[in-house]
C-alpha cells in the first residue's frame, strides 16, 4: 500500500498540474492580451509577450465600462441578493428534505421546475410585472428577481445535503427538550454548513456576472451592474476590434471576485471541511 | 412527536421562498407558456388562441429535431468530459497536499469570468491564426493538427462543449468536495486498515456516499446542458452549418429574429416537458438507499 | 422657422410646402391665427413633465421642451456616439429646453428596447432595425411607427429648395415608404454599399492595375498567389460576408429581377439563367485557394484587422469599414476601392451596387414623437451629413453630401438612378428574417465555402430549400 499511495499521490499531482495548467494559461494568455494593443495583438504571434506592456487599455476599460461607477451597485445587488436567497432557500430546503408532509413532491418539483425554463422566455411577462408593481428600473426589484432565479438551483442542490444528515442526532436534541426550530438553528445549520458555503460561494460568483436581467430590466445608468459596462465594450469589441479593451474589463471585474476569495479561501476550506462528522 | 412539531415547521420555511419564487419566476413562467398556446409574434400584445397549433407545427419541422439531436449530443459528450474530471480535481483538492488552496483556486477561478467575456477569450483561444490552441500546436511542430476549430461543423461542438466545462467544472468540484468531506474520516481509515487500497477505498466508502449529491449534479448538468445558448451564441451562432445550434438558440431565434414568439414558447414548453420526463427518469434510475452516515 | 415647426406639429394639416420669402411671411401668420385658436383649443393634453414656456396662444405652436431618447448601438465613447452627441447639441441649441439623451448600446434588438416598445413606452428615436425588409412593415401595419410623411415634404437644411424626401438619393427613396399604405415611416441613417478595398502597396508591388472585369480579378488573385501574398480575406462563420460573393456573381451573371422571383417563391432558382454560372465561378475562388487560411474559423473583426495588417491584398466588405475600424486603422495604411467586377458575357446589371440602408424609425408611441422627427432632421441636414462622412468614413444617403475617397462612381451610380440591391435580396441572407429563410440561401452557400458541396449541388440546395420554404410543388 505504500506503493499505490505513492503511484496515486503522483496521479494527483499530475492531474491537477495539467488541468491547472492549461485553465492558468488561458488566464495568463489573456492577461498578457489585455497589455498589448489591439495592432500588436494582430499583428505577432499569439505566444509573443508584448512589446511594450502597458495598462492603457485597463484605463480606458475602466472608464467606459463605468468600473468606479458601477462597483457599489454591483456590491449591493450581490450581497442582498445571495443573502436573501441562500437563508429562504436553507429554510425551505431543509423541511423539504427531512420532513414528511403532503404535497411535498409537488413543492420539490415545483422549485425545481424553475431551473428548467430558459431566461429570455419570460422576459416579457416579467417586464411587465416589474412594471406593474414598480419595481422596474431599480436596484431592490433586480434583487428579487435574482433572489427567485437563484432559489432552485439552492434548493435543488441543498435538498440532498439537508437529506444526508443522521436523524439520530435530531432525535438527542429533541430528547433533550430543544423545540423544532432550536434544532434546525444549532444541530441542522451547522452540519450544513460545507453545502451552504458552496452555495453561497457560487451564487457570488454568479450573481457578480449576471447580464441578462439586469439589461432588460435596468435603464438609469445610475443602477448600472458591472456587466453592463462590461456589455459597452463588448459591443466595441464585436465591431470595432477593441479586443484589448475587453480583455482589461473583464479581468477588472473579476479581482474583486477573486481577491474577496483568495482571502476567504481559508475560511472557506475550514467551513467546507468541518462539517464532516468524526464518528 | 418530533415529526409532529417538525411538521409545525414546514408553513413557515416554505413561505419566503416559495412567495418570492411564486411572483418573480412562477408567474411570469406560466404567463409565458400560455403563449404557446397563441399565435403571438411579439411586435404588438396582440395574441388569439389557437390551441396545439404551434406544437403540430414543431412536431413536423426537421431543423427543431435537428436541434434536439446536436444539445443532446453536446450533453453527453460535455458530461461525459466534466464528471470524470469534477471527481478526479474534487479528490485531488480533498488530499492534504501541498498547494491545495492555490489549486482549489484555479479550479473556481473560470467562474469568476463572466460567460461573454469567457466565450470571447476562448473564441480567441481557438481562432486559427490568432489563437493560443494553433501558437502552441506550431509551437512544438504539430502544424498539422492546427485547423479552424470552430470554423468546421466536425469540431465545433466539442470546442464548445470543453469551454463549458472549463467555466463550470468548479461548481462540480465545490459540491464534490463538500460531499467527500462529509464522509466521515473514521470509516474511510477503518477500510484501509481493512486492507483495502485507495481505490478500493474511493469505490466501496466514499463513491456510494457520495452517489446522492453527484447524481443531483448530473441532473443539473443535464437540465442545464439542454437550455444552453449563451456561449453558444458568443462563439458559433450556432453554426458552422447548424452544427452548434441547440435548442436554447433555436428558440431564441425564432423568438427575436423570426419573431415568432409563441412558436419558440411552444419550443421552451417541449423543451421544459422533456427536461422534467428525463430528470425524472434519471433521478429513478440512479436511485440507491440513502445512505446515511 | 414657427410655420415650419407647426406644420410638423399638426402634420395632419400640411397642404403643400410654403415657398420662401414674402409670401410664406403672409401665409404663415393668416395660418398661424387659424390654427392657433384651433390648435390651442384641440391639443392633446399636457403631458407629465411638459412645461409649456409661455402661456399665449401664439406661443403655444412652439414645441414644448421634452427629453427624447436614440438609441444607440455604440457605447457613448465610440466614434460613431461621439458623432451623435454633436448632434444632441444641435437640438438643445435649436429647441431650448430639450435634451436628447443616447440610450444604452446594443441597438434595437437588444432585448430591454424590445420591452420597451412592447409595453408601449419605447424611446423616440430608434436604431435602424429594418431596411425595408418585410418585418419592417409589422411595425407600420400595427400602427407603430410615427407618420413621417408631413415632415419630409418639407425643405432640408443644406439641400437648397428639395424636400427632405427628394434630397434622399433616388435609388433609396423607396425604402422609406410603407408599401401598403404610401407614407414615409423611416428616414436613411447611413447606406452601405459592398465592394472591394484593396492594399494599394501590394498592388503596386506586384504590378497589378485595378481590376475592372472578373478575368482581370481572377489573374490579379493568381499573380498575388504566386507572389505568396493571400488575395482575400474573409469571414467564414459570418453568414452576409460569404454570401455576398454569391449575391454579386448572381447579379452580375443573371437577370436580377428572375433572382428576386426566384427568391420571391415565384419561379424555381435552378431556372434562372446564370445561377449556375455564378455558383461555378465561386467555386472556382474557392478550388483555387484564394481565401486566406483558416477563414473557415475566422471573426469578422479578425478578418478585418488581418486586412489592414497588410496580411492579405483585398478584401470584400461594407463602407462602414474605415469608420468602425477607426481606432485600429495602422498608419500609412493605403487602402483603395473598385466596384465588384463586371462578368463579361453575363447576363445580369454591371452596374447593380449591393448593399443596404440603416434606416431610422419614429416610434408612434413615444412621450414626444415629433421632437424625434426634428432630431432626425438635423441629423439628415447637410451640415450633419456631411460631418459623418468626415468624420466616421459614412456614406450618406442624401445627395450632394460630401463622398468619402473611392466612392465618387457608387454614389454617381445611385445618383443617376442606379439600382441599390439589398445585400440580403430583400430578406434572404440577413439576420434579421426567419432561420428557414436564411439557410435557404446562406446555408447551401457556406457549405460550398467550407468545401462540403460542389457549384451544382449547392443551387440545387438552395432551389430546394426555397422550394420548401415556398410550399412550391
Amino acid at each position: 500500500m505504500p506503493r499505490s499511495s505513492a503511484l496515486s499521490r503522483v496521479g494527483v499531482y499530475v492531474v491537477l498540474l495539467l488541468y491547472c495548467g492549461s485553465s492558468v494559461s488561458a488566464f495568463l494568455w489573456m492577461v498578457s492580451l489585455s497589455l498589448k494593443s489591439d495592432q500588436e495583438f494582430i499583428s505577432t504571434d499569439p505566444l509573443a509577450l508584448p512589446t511594450a506592456p502597458s495598462l492603457a487599455s485597463y484605463g480606458s476599460a475602466w472608464v467606459t465600462a463605468g468600473v468606479g461607477e458601477f462597483f457599489l451597485n454591483t456590491v449591493l445587488v450581490t450581497v442582498f441578493a445571495v443573502g436573501i436567497s441562500v437563508a429562504v432557500s436553507a429554510l425551505a430546503a431543509y423541511v423539504l428534505a427531512r420532513v414528511e408532509f403532503p404535497l411535498r413532491g409537488l413543492f420539490l418539483f415545483g422549485f425545481t421546475a424553475g431551473l428548467m425554463v430558459p431566461g429570455f422566455l419570460i422576459l416579457v411577462p416579467l417586464y411587465f410585472l416589474m412594471r406593474d408593481l414598480h419595481l422596474l428600473g431599480t436596484l431592490p426589484g433586480l434583487v428579487m428577481v435574482y433572489v427567485a432565479i437563484t432559489i432552485p438551483f439552492d434548493v435543488f442542490v441543498l435538498v440532498p445535503f439537508f437529506r444526508l444528515l443522521p436523524e439520530e442526532l435530531e432525535e438527542a436534541a429533541f430528547a433533550e427538550g430543544a423545540g423544532p426550530i432550536r434544532i434546525f438553528t444549532a444541530v441542522m445549520l451547522p452540519l450544513a454548513v460545507p453545502g451552504l458555503t458552496s452555495v453561497v460561494l457560487l451564487n457570488i460568483l454568479t450573481t457578480w456576472n449576471e447580464f441578462f436581467f439586469a439589461f432588460v430590466l435596468l435603464s438609469d445608468k445610475s443602477v448600472f451592474t458591472i456587466p453592463m459596462g462590461l456589455q459597452g465594450l463588448a459591443v466595441n469589441a464585436a465591431y470595432s476590434a477593441k479586443w484589448v479593451e475587453l480583455f482589461a474589463g473583464v479581468i477588472l471585474s473579476m479581482i474583486p471576485v477573486l481577491v474577496m476569495f483568495a482571502v476567504a479561501q481559508d475560511r472557506i476550506t475550514r467551513g467546507m471541511t468541518t462539517g464532516g462528522l468524526k464518528g | 412527536m418530533l415529526a409532529r412539531q417538525r411538521r409545525r415547521l414546514v408553513l413557515p420555511f416554505l413561505a419566503p421562498a416559495a412567495t418570492i419564487y411564486g411572483i418573480f419566476l412562477l408567474w411570469p413562467t406560466l404567463q409565458a407558456f400560455v403563449t404557446a398556446f397563441t399565435d403571438w409574434k411579439g411586435v404588438t400584445l396582440d395574441k388569439s388562441f389557437n390551441g396545439l397549433g404551434n406544437f403540430e407545427h414543431l412536431a413536423r419541422d426537421p431543423l427543431f429535431f435537428k436541434t434536439l439531436g446536436t444539445t443532446v449530443a453536446l450533453v453527453l459528450v460535455g458530461g461525459v468530459i466534466l464528471f470524470p474530471l469534477a471527481l478526479t480535481l474534487a479528490f485531488a483538492t480533498s488530499e492534504r497536499i501541498r498547494g491545495r488552496h492555490l489549486f482549489r483556486f484555479v479550479v473556481l477561478a473560470p467562474l469568476a469570468v463572466s460567460v461573454v467575456a469567457a466565450a470571447v477569450l476562448w473564441k480567441f483561444v481557438y481562432d486559427p491564426n490568432l489563437g493560443l490552441l494553433n501558437g502552441v500546436l506550431r509551437a512544438v511542430g504539430l502544424r498539422d493538427l492546427s485547423m479552424p476549430w470552430l470554423g468546421q461543423p466536425e469540431t465545433a461542438l466539442i470546442a464548445i462543449a470543453i469551454v463549458i466545462v472549463w467555466q463550470n467544472v468548479g461548481i462540480f468540484v465545490v459540491f464534490l468536495s463538500a460531499a467527500i468531506a462529509n464522509v466521515p474520516s473514521d470509516l474511510k481509515e477503518a477500510a484501509q486498515i481493512d486492507g483495502g487500497s485507495a481505490l478500493q477505498v474511493f469505490r466501496h466508502v466514499t463513491f456510494p456516499l457520495i452517489w446522492e449529491v453527484t447524481r443531483i449534479l448530473m441532473i443539473l448538468w443535464i437540465v442545464s446542458g439542454l437550455q444552453e445558448f449563451v456561449f453558444v451564441w458568443a462563439m458559433t451562432k450556432g453554426g458552422p452549418l447548424n452544427s452548434t445550434e441547440t435548442v436554447g438558440i433555436f428558440v431564441y431565434m425564432t423568438a427575436f429574429q423570426g419573431k415568432a414568439w409563441a412558436y419558440a414558447t411552444a419550443a421552451g414548453v417541449v423543451m421544459f416537458l422533456l427536461m422534467v420526463a428525463i430528470s425524472l427518469f434519471f433521478y429513478r434510475v440512479t436511485r440507491r438507499d440513502v445512505v446515511q452516515y | 422657422m414657427k410655420n415650419h415647426m407647426l406644420a410638423v406639429h399638426r402634420p395632419a394639416r400640411r397642404r403643400a410646402s410654403l415657398a420662401p420669402g414674402g409670401r410664406r411671411s403672409i401665409a404663415g401668420l393668416a395660418a398661424l391665427l387659424l390654427l392657433g385658436t384651433v390648435a390651442g383649443v384641440s391639443a392633446t393634453a399636457p403631458r407629465s413633465g411638459d412645461v409649456l414656456t409661455h402661456t399665449d396662444p401664439v406661443s403655444q405652436q412652439q414645441m414644448a421642451p421634452g427629453q427624447i431618447e436614440i438609441v444607440s448601438l455604440y457605447p457613448d465613447d465610440a466614434p460613431d456616439s461621439r458623432n451623435l452627441a454633436l448632434t444632441n447639441a444641435e437640438f438643445s441649441a435649436k429647441f431650448p429646453g430639450s435634451t436628447a439623451i443616447l440610450n444604452f448600446p446594443g441597438g434595437q434588438l437588444a432585448d430591454s428596447i424590445t420591452n420597451r416598445w412592447l409595453a408601449g413606452d419605447p424611446p423616440e428615436v430608434n436604431y435602424g432595425f429594418f431596411h425595408g425588409t418585410p418585418q419592417a412593415w409589422d411595425y407600420a401595419a400595427a400602427g407603430q411607427l410615427y407618420d413621417l410623411t408631413a415632415a419630409m415634404s418639407e425643405p432640408l437644411d443644406g439641400y437648397g429648395d428639395a424636400t427632405w424626401m427628394d434630397s434622399i438619393l433616388p435609388g433609396i427613396r423607396g425604402f422609406t415608404t410603407y408599401p401598403a399604405d404610401g407614407k414615409a415611416y423611416a428616414v436613411p441613417r447611413e447606406l452601405q454599399t459592398y465592394q472591394f478595398f484593396y492594399n494599394k502597396k501590394l498592388f503596386s508591388a506586384n504590378g497589378i492595375s485595378v481590376p475592372t472585369t472578373w478575368d482581370e480579378f481572377l489573374a490579379a488573385c493568381a499573380t498575388l498567389k504566386a507572389a505568396g501574398i493571400e488575395p482575400l480575406a474573409v469571414s467564414g462563420p459570418t453568414q452576409p460576408y460569404t454570401d455576398i460573393y454569391y449575391s454579386y456573381l448572381l447579379a452580375r451573371m443573371a437577370d436580377p429581377v428572375a433572382v428576386q422571383a426566384a427568391l420571391d417563391g415565384k419561379a424555381r432558382f435552378k431556372d434562372v439563367p446564370g445561377a449556375l454560372d455564378a455558383a461555378t465561378e465561386l467555386e472556382r475562388l474557392l478550388k483555387e485557394g484564394y481565401f486566406q487560411s483558416g477563414f473557415e474559423g475566422t471573426d469578422f473583426t479578425a478578418a478585418q484587422m488581418s486586412f489592414l495588417q497588410g496580411k492579405q491584398a483585398m478584401m470584400l466588405m461594407g463602407s462602414w469599414l474605415f469608420g468602425e475600424m477607426k481606432d485600429s486603422i495602422p498608419v500609412g495604411f493605403d487602402s483603395g476601392i473598385f466596384s465588384f467586377p463586371v462578368v463579361d458575357g453575363g447576363h445580369g446589371d454591371p452596374n447593380a451596387v449591393i448593399g443596404g440602408v440603416v434606416m431610422q424609425q419614429v416610434a408612434a408611441q413615444s412621450k414626444r414623437p415629433e421632437l424625434g422627427a426634428e432630431w432626425l432632421r438635423l441629423q439628415a441636414a447637410k451640415a450633419s451629413q456631411d460631418r459623418r462622412t468626415v468624420d466616421l468614413g459614412y456614406l450618406s444617403a442624401y445627395d450632394g453630401a460630401a463622398v468619402p475617397a473611392g466612392f465618387d462612381s457608387t454614389v454617381a451610380d445611385l445618383q443617376a438612378g442606379g439600382r441599390l440591391i439589398l445585400e440580403d435580396w430583400g430578406g434572404y441572407a440577413a439576420v434579421s428574417i426567419t432561420q428557414a429563410q436564411r439557410d435557404a440561401y446562406g446555408l447551401p452557400i457556406s457549405a460550398l465555402f467550407l468545401g462540403q458541396s460542389s457549384a451544382a449541388e449547392m443551387v440545387d440546395a438552395i432551389d430546394t430549400g426555397l422550394a420548401r420554404f415556398w410550399d412550391l410543388p
